[in-house]
């Protein structure tokens, strides 16, 4: 993330999310028995804006959101064969950042965060404690 | 329309809904066929010199049936409808998940539905699973157009056949249909003539489906399954394995490329035209011609009344069946 000396800053999103697993059992008349194995993960790669909504109020607080897309990884086990695959799918996100600085590179703080995946339609909502770093200032 | 119907003496009664065949308005209908004008003899099962008239009234929306509608038997059939065979093809199956019917595309329970449509023969799409079953599917990729939410993504050429029997529901709830049971649904359960495999898979698909067309029994069925050749990857993936084996294909590429593989059938896309030449060419070496897909209504008629292919793929069957039994 940049952070210039304006309001609004820009940065570059990616991560690792997990976004759920399934495990169970079936006994089809047609195939048989198996346990069910399957797992969803999702590295998102996002263009994201910032914004400091009340700087002279609340300096540590801010809006953010971002589009591009996310890469899905799918995975787990089926009557015995292994399921592997991955698709993209566009999608954006929304939060609110409160970062407390702890010295003049750390701050620590909370994030909440909705993610809308377009391809599998999901939606969801993550509630994050951060750690940020300022890796170069100027 | 869908209809209960009941009679009092001679009197026949139907009341239910109607629905637009190229649009998802619906409404009731109510109407009756008196005993004097077809009642009797329906209800005698004399048909000789039967001239019926149909009176009723119909609405739009959630409207009591207010207008007033007439339709009375004219003529039968022309001899040019009695005497040729012509193809109303049903895209998908029977039609598109967009067009609101009672099953999804590509499922058996559309392939039922097909000739109440007025279709003759349909189109499936064929995709290969990851554990080589050709399986009736669209698009390459599970997604919402064509299925409910389902906890697997990605190609079908990613899954096996049971996996994504699992774990993959069409878009009304139904199984994902393999070609097998397409097939077998067809020759067992409808009187369908024809049917258009358009192979879809990124993969060469082709072997596993002449092995499944082989295995059927159609040899006691008057129908025809020809492979549809869309690209020029496939014609190249036909026409290698057609060097040991001939099969019946439909091309849809020019007609160089249909005499190449000795094709059943010529099917150019319905945009370029009625090709008249062409067509009387294709016709003299004994092939059959096709349009698709075609879904206007102005150009259904047209294509009908001043063309000469001998079929058309539409994903309105209702519509073509209207305009070519009226000819």
């Amino acid at each position: 993330m940049w952070h210039p000396e304006h309001l609004l800053s820009l940065g570059i999103e990616s991560g690792y999310t997990y976004l759920y697993s399934v495990k169970s059992s079936i006994n089809s008349v047609e195939f048989g028995y198996s346990e069910i194995k399957a797992s969803m993960i999702s590295v998102p790669l996002m263009m994201v804006s910032s914004m400091r909504i009340f700087p002279l109020t609340l300096p540590d607080f801010e809006v953010h959101g971002g589009g591009g897309v996310y890469w899905l990884f799918n995975n787990g086990e089926l009557y015995g064969r292994n399921i592997s695959s991955s698709i993209f799918s566009f999608g954006y996100n929304l939060g609110a950042t409160y970062l407390v600085p702890l010295s003049q590179a750390f701050s620590i703080g909370a994030e909440v965060k909705y993610y809308y995946i377009s391809k599998l339609q999901d939606s969801d909502i993550g509630l994050k404690i951060l750690f940020s770093y300022d890796f170069l200032s100027w | 329309m869908i209809l209960q119907g009941g009679r009092l003496d001679s009197v026949l009664f139907f009341f239910g809904y109607w629905r637009y065949g190229i649009n998802s308005e619906t409404g009731l209908i109510n109407f009756h066929i008196s005993s004097f004008e077809g009642g009797s003899k329906i209800v005698s099962g004399d048909s000789s010199g039967l001239k019926i008239a149909i009176r009723g009234s119909y609405g739009e929306g959630d409207n009591l049936p207010g207008n007033p509608f007439k339709l009375e038997y004219l003529r039968p059939f022309s001899e040019e409808v009695r005497q040729k065979n012509f193809y109303i093809l049903a895209h998908r199956g029977g039609g598109r998940n967009s067009d609101y019917l009672q099953a999804s595309e590509n499922s058996i329970e559309i392939i039922q539905l097909a000739e109440r449509l007025g279709a003759n023969g349909i189109e499936l799409d064929v995709q290969l699973t990851k554990d080589g079953v050709p399986v009736i599917y669209h698009d390459p990729d599970i997604n919402l157009r064509l299925t409910q939410k389902s906890v697997i993504w990605g190609n079908i050429e990613d899954f096996t056949f049971a996996q994504l029997r699992t774990f993959v529901k069409l878009k009304n709830g139904e199984n994902l249909p393999s070609l097998r049971e397409a097939l077998e649904t067809v020759i067992n359960k409808t009187g369908l003539r024809f049917v258009w495999l358009d192979l879809k898979s990124l993969q060469n698909e082709i072997p596993y489906v002449i092995k499944v067309i082989k295995e059927l029994n159609i040899k006691e069925r008057d129908l025809e399954i020809v492979l549809g050749i869309p690209t020029n990857e496939k014609f190249e993936d036909l026409y290698n394995i057609q060097k040991s084996i001939k099969i019946s294909s439909l091309c849809e590429l020019e007609v160089e490329y249909v005499r190449a593989l000795d094709s059943r059938v010529w099917a150019p896309r319905w945009t370029q035209g009625l090709q008249t030449e062409l067509v009387r060419e294709m016709h003299s070496e004994g092939r059959l011609t096709f349009s698709w897909t075609l879904d206007e209504p102005a150009f259904i008629q047209k294509y009908i009344s001043e063309g000469e292919f001998d079929g058309i793929l539409t994903n309105h069957p209702t519509l073509v069946a209207y305009h070519y039994y009226l000819k």
